[in-house]
């Protein structure tokens, strides 16, 4: 008897369960997801990036910088996320809508970037740690990230320092009479940096503690549906009444 | 030849004594240039993953080591090494070995070797297009699948003439009864095919939307490395430890449970319980995994009641190499089960364990196997006397020492590193140098690891032009044999 | 190495062959406990294959609950919270239905739904006593005054707008705010004593 085709379409079957479940799935689910409003700002929450940080996720993607750092932030129960200051809310899948491709990265060899340009949204301070990253760490401090110089334009100061230069901390002594100018992808990088900000309140992300007294606490959420005017405690005076009834 | 193993199914060769039967030595001469070919570039490819990969171990610890120049720095050479294991390494190697093994097991000759050689320098020049389009900066962004578009015509049509005619020499044979390599191997052939096509249409050529595209990845790098290497992998292990030893396969129901297993359970994934996602899809995939303590069990039960009690005569290092990949494969999936579950998820799961876990199955499983099979199929094959028992054992300690190294390091590492990592008193910097001592023995593997892959390119590429030259001249040859 | 292999593969090979060790049927409970646990595991933590569920949140419901209230929920919750504090629901049960002959409902009651809330305003903040008729029933009341003294006119517009827009008790009335209460309050400012029936009905709803 010849199980030949029986056999080809049980497996077939077999493997493609992971892919109904791992891809078909999550696509029928997420595929279609779009940006929504925000509650309070009515704003659509993600936005799409200015192209200066559309450029620099370019740069981002070319140099692997995804090798070395994750963009994806877990929520407060779980690691210490939180408490490195990486982010003030997990990141969510409409987080990575305007991402092609989604560089969520799977390595923690350098720290999370998913709130990077709430964290750091100096300009100045990202140019110099992505020149040497050595630069910008106090002394005693080794950094293990590689320094990115083909991104930048190194030139002996002449006269005036440019004011397009990056200014070094103090402690980096390294530049010693040279200044050094960033290229166009340096800067679309530190754009696309600052661009990664995962701060918004959502939906399916409200706060954890819920409010025994449901009055008193109107700003549990940051920032979204606060209500105007019943702010004032009633907690004292909603106690259970001891007063007897007058007869 | 004895009636018994025919009774049994899979191995003897066709009883009817009229038809014409085919000697190993008509079959393996059939397989001669595109199995060289593909075991060729499959160690050359090694050799040159392994000498990125100690640079990408040196620049780990050392990060301003040749950190000036763009082609050469981290985020460009990491892709690169990988993927030169993956697409340069392992498929030409998993080429070479089924194509030899439906040869000799179907009992044909190989259909076509001539397109095959072709199909093999496609494939090779499609690698390299793709590597050098990455260290240019052209990478995709998309992990396991950086190779530019530009490469991606060449690897296709190479795998659609190999497939073709693989599958062909498959249906051409006349031993009907299927031994169980047979069928992993072939179902890995078609199954490549699928999520590399259906990877680069969804990721690369037409991307979903969103954190479905982490889906769509994670689904491609675990049908990758756990679904496919395991295929092709177990398939020669099955086959070479019961040829080596001479005992036949313990359990062919054993195969069948981890064949199942595999593809049931392999290719969901090892999600990270953090991921941007919707938690039922970490969850399922957690679930799954689990799962894939099932095939481990079938795999360890088949070879230890294939392999109990025997005693070679004198040490053999090809079988050293195939059971330390059966090993390998054991403890690379358990890493995989362990990882799944929940709070030892938490704790590894931006570490190097996983990095180990990945080099435990491709160099240390996938890796090991293959050396195994090479050392043994290509003196066959060119017709030529086997390799130097000494020469083989150099190339096997080197190799294992440096998985060893390399993974256990990166493996321990990747423990302390999700030890601080969820530590917040640990201050970044301090997590950093915490894997340090970690890093700088696993330079020492990667180092083994290059010397591994050298000698394997060395061996190969001396004994194939020793026999082609021997070949070309017909009657220095007969002399050599007097 | 070749020699050692009982077969040697420049005759006409004898490749492999295999046996057919049975699976051991430890293997099905395996299997069993697999399964099971699996089931448990996606239970627990699958979020019910939402696809707005994420860690550590259990459910859709749980994520629903959780949402911060918009400023009617607010009031509304807030009443909840009186209705149940101040002993309401002890007399007029929580489901607003009373309990019969002894105390009115106020789910469907004709006093509660009218158009304005000044009497209800009235009756919690002195009470009522004596013989009163709610939708058709005749009741003798007995509530004590628990209005004055202890709830805020911001509370007693939350109670108010409570038990007027409890729709799970099939009241649809309007809401009803503080400087509505205020307005009421100063009016009966001077009386002490419970009202009845007869003097409330003197009073304007509005």
């Amino acid at each position: 008897m010849n199980f030949g085709p029986l056999i080809f379409l049980g497996i077939f079957f077999t493997m493609s369960l992971s892919w109904l479940g791992l891809v078909l799935g999550p696509q029928l689910q997420l595929g279609r997801q779009n940006p929504e409003p925000n509650d309070k700002t009515g704003q659509l929450y993600p936005q799409a990036r200015s192209g200066m940080a559309h450029q620099g996720a370019e740069v981002y993607r070319a140099n692997g910088c995804f090798y070395c750092h994750s963009q994806q932030v877990g929520p407060e129960s779980f690691g210490s996320d939180f408490k490195r200051g990486w982010g003030s809310r997990r990141t969510v899948a409409a987080d990575y809508l305007f991402d092609s491709p989604v560089m969520a990265g799977s390595q923690r060899v350098g720290p999370d970037l998913a709130n990077i340009g709430v964290r750091q949204p100096d300009e100045n301070f990202l140019l110099a740690h992505i020149y040497n990253p050595q630069s910008t760490l106090p002394s005693g401090m080794k950094s293990n990230m590689p320094r990115y110089p083909y991104l930048f334009e190194r030139r002996r100061i002449s006269g005036k320092v440019s004011p397009a230069a990056i200014r070094f901390p103090a402690t980096f002594t390294g530049e010693e009479g040279y200044e050094i100018i960033p290229k166009r992808d340096a800067l679309a990088l530190v754009a696309y940096l600052k661009s990664l900000q995962s701060e918004t309140p959502l939906f399916e992300l409200p706060s954890l503690t819920p409010s025994t007294n449901v009055v008193a606490d109107t700003n549990a959420v940051a920032g979204t549906n606060a209500p105007n005017g019943t702010n004032a405690p009633a907690g004292t005076n909603a106690a259970p009444s001891t007063n007897t009834p007058a007869k | 030849m004895s009636s018994a193993t025919q009774e049994k199914g899979g191995g003897a060769v066709a009883t009817a004594p009229s038809e014409p039967i085919l000697s190993d030595k008509e079959i393996d001469a059939s397989c001669r240039f595109p199995v060289l070919v593909f075991f060729l570039s499959a160690a050359i490819w090694f050799s040159v993953s392994a000498i990125l990969g100690l640079l990408v171990s040196i620049k780990l610890h050392s990060s301003g080591f040749l950190a000036d120049c763009s082609w050469l720095t981290y985020g460009r050479i990491r892709p690169v090494q990988l993927d030169a294991m993956v697409y340069g390494f392992a498929v030409p190697a998993a080429f070479g070995v089924m194509l030899w093994l439906f040869c000799r097991l179907g009992r044909a000759r190989l259909a076509a070797p001539g397109v095959l050689l072709l199909a093999a320098k496609i494939w090779n020049i499609g690698v390299l297009i793709g590597s050098i389009g990455i260290l240019a900066g052209d990478s995709t962004g998309v992990e396991w699948l950086e190779y530019p578009r530009y490469a991606l015509p060449f690897l296709l049509i190479a795998y659609a003439l190999i497939g073709i005619w693989a599958a062909l020499t498959f249906h051409a044979r006349r031993q009907q009864q299927l031994y169980p390599s047979q069928w992993y191997l072939l179902a890995a052939l078609f199954w490549f095919a699928w999520i590399f096509s259906a990877a680069q249409l969804l990721l690369v050529c037409a991307p979903v939307r969103g954190v479905v595209q982490i889906c769509v990845n994670a689904w491609y790098a675990s049908n990758l490395l756990n679904v496919w290497l395991s295929a092709v992998g177990l398939g020669a292990i099955f086959y070479f430890i019961p040829k080596l030893t001479g005992r036949p396969l313990y359990s062919y129901y054993f195969a069948l449970l981890a064949f199942w297993g595999i593809a049931l359970f392999g290719g969901w994934g090892l999600l990270p319980v953090n991921a941007p996602l919707p938690s039922w899809i970490p969850a399922l995939s957690a679930v799954m995994s689990i799962a894939m303590i099932l095939p481990i069990l079938a795999v360890v039960l088949n070879l230890r009641g294939t392999l109990a009690g025997y005693r070679g005569t004198t040490p053999n290092p090809i079988l050293s190499l195939i059971v330390f990949g059966a090993l390998s494969f054991v403890l690379a999936q358990s890493m995989n089960v362990l990882s799944a579950i929940r709070p030892v998820n938490l704790l590894l799961a931006f570490t190097y364990f996983n990095a180990a876990q990945t080099h435990w199955m491709l160099v240390g499983f996938f890796g090991s196997a293959i050396f195994g099979a090479i050392y043994y199929v290509v003196p066959l094959v060119l017709d030529a006397e086997p390799f130097a028992a000494k020469k083989i054992r150099l190339n096997a300690l080197a190799l294992f020492g440096g998985v060893i190294l390399y993974g256990g390091a990166l493996a321990l590492g990747g423990i302390f590193q999700g030890l601080n990592l969820n530590n917040p008193d640990v201050a970044f910097p301090d997590v950093v140098k915490g894997t340090l001592p970690f890093l700088h023995i696993s330079t020492l593997g990667s180092l083994l690891i290059v010397v591994a892959g050298l000698l394997l390119s060395f061996n190969l590429v001396s004994v194939a032009c020793r026999a082609l030259c021997a070949c070309c001249n017909g009657s220095k040859k007969s002399e050599a044999r007097a | 190495m070749k020699s050692d292999a009982k077969t040697s593969s420049t005759t006409n090979g004898t490749e492999p062959s295999v046996g057919f060790a049975p699976v051991p049927i430890a293997i099905i409970l395996i299997i069993g406990i697999l399964f099971y646990f699996g089931q448990l595991y996606l239970d627990h933590y699958g979020g019910g294959f939402n696809a707005k569920v994420y860690g550590p949140y259990d459910s859709w419901d749980h994520v629903q609950k959780l949402q911060p209230m918009g400023a009617g929920q607010q009031v509304f919750a807030r009443g909840e919270k009186i209705y149940n504090d101040m002993g309401c629901a002890t007399c007029h049960q929580p489901t607003g239905l009373g309990i019969s002959g002894v105390n009115p409902p106020l789910a469907g009651s004709d006093w509660v739904l009218a158009d304005g809330p000044n009497r209800v305003i009235a009756i919690i903040e002195l009470g009522l006593m004596g013989p009163v008729t709610v939708s058709g029933v005749q009741f003798n009341a007995a509530m004590p005054a628990l209005g004055r003294g202890n709830l805020s006119d911001e509370d007693v517009a939350a109670l108010t707008t409570f038990i007027r827009t409890n729709i799970k008790w099939g009241n649809k009335a309007s809401e009803v705010t503080p400087e509505q209460v205020k307005a009421v309050r100063e009016q009966i400012q001077s009386r002490s004593t419970q009202w009845t029936a007869e003097e409330l009905l003197a009073l304007p709803v509005k």
